[in-house]
């Protein structure tokens, strides 16, 4: 395997990784979301599944901020696209429509 | 039509000068609400600090309006003259008195000022309607919220930051005030709340841990400044 071939592969299990836990935390604070509009709007009872599961939240971003650090690098993303990236993991939906956009920009020749 | 390519100045500002402001002001920003959680994690240790002076002291030598009640004030004597909100009274479970365990029954003071503070004041339910007090009392760092579930009267922590909650006013401190004899007791049996030193030690993991969590948007701050660099010495 030569040296480019090798990097490219490298390129794309951390990208794959970026993903996971994108989708991850993506998904859990879409999820925390919808938690926390039941329990201010519609009066819902808070269990420890919504105390938890912010916690939880706020540890996947710790992974999240890490995996988008490593790929930034690997990638070369410029400054903004990294910021932005980063800032994605903290609004509903807005970090899995980054991760959409940037896997689709990643397939264009 | 020619693009006309900026300044050498401009360039500097854009490329060097501005970014560096910017990582500046986010890093310290994290650092200082790093600090904010880590001075809470350790907030609501020790509580017998300045518990043995007699002396009463004014509540703006001890307290600052909506920061951390200073260690050196906890447990320090005070006379807060005001009117009882108690239309707004609860009682907690059941803690420490001087007549065993009872529920503590808790009404916001508003000063003169228009302050709130929290003032354990003893037990039995209050009259209608605002009452004109002068409270001598110990100042108390407010309890952790539960770590799961909602805080509700019937929690034996007392939460300054589930009241900002639960009262529709600001409370002034981060703590609350435990009167030394009941006041406007209606029922004479009712237990007089009783200075008690709570166990030391009790750090706030949770603060903690958010703590950790903004020096870490901190670094990343400064992570994205080193990447910004790089990729400009990579394009000259």
């Amino acid at each position: 395997m030569g040296f480019l071939e090798a990097r490219g592969r490298q390129d794309a299990i951390a990208f794959a990784q970026y993903r996971a836990v994108a989708w991850t935390t993506g998904v859990v604070l879409a999820s925390m979301t919808l938690y926390l509009i039941a329990v201010y709007l519609f009066g819902v009872e808070r269990s420890a599944l919504y105390t938890y599961g912010w916690q939880l939240h706020g540890l996947l971003y710790i992974f999240f901020l890490s995996f988008v650090a490593r790929i930034s690098i690997r990638e070369r993303w410029p400054m903004l696209q990294t910021v932005l990236v980063a800032l994605s993991g903290t609004v509903p939906l807005w970090g899995i429509i980054m991760e959409r956009k940037l896997t689709a920009a990643r397939k264009l020749p | 039509m020619s693009v006309e390519k900026p300044s050498l100045a401009n360039r500097i500002v854009r490329d060097y000068i501005a970014p560096t402001i910017a990582v500046i002001a986010v890093a310290v920003g994290c650092l200082a609400l790093g600090r904010w959680q880590w001075d809470a994690a350790w907030a609501h240790q020790g509580r017998q600090v300045a518990g043995s002076s007699a002396d009463i002291r004014p509540l703006h030598d001890l307290a600052t309006a909506q920061q951390w009640l200073p260690r050196t004030s906890i447990g320090a004597r005070t006379r807060i003259g005001g009117e009882l909100l108690t239309k707004y009274t609860f009682t907690t479970q059941a803690r420490p008195t001087a007549s065993g365990q009872q529920p503590w029954v808790v009404t916001p003071l508003r000063t003169a000022a228009g302050d709130v503070i929290a003032v354990v004041r003893g037990g039995g339910l209050p009259q209608d309607g605002n009452q004109p007090v002068s409270v001598v009392g110990r100042l108390q760092p407010s309890e952790d919220s539960p770590a799961v579930g909602a805080w509700t009267p019937a929690n034996a922590e007392l939460s300054t930051a589930a009241l900002v909650d639960k009262w529709p006013f600001p409370v002034l401190l981060d703590g609350y005030l435990v009167a030394e004899q009941p006041v406007q007791l209606v029922d004479a049996s009712a237990a007089t709340p009783r200075f008690t030193a709570a166990p030391s030690g009790n750090v706030s993991w949770r603060n903690l841990a958010y703590a950790v969590q903004w020096a870490l948007f901190a670094v990343f701050a400064l992570f994205v400044w080193w990447r910004h660099l790089v990729t400009l010495r990579e394009g000259e």
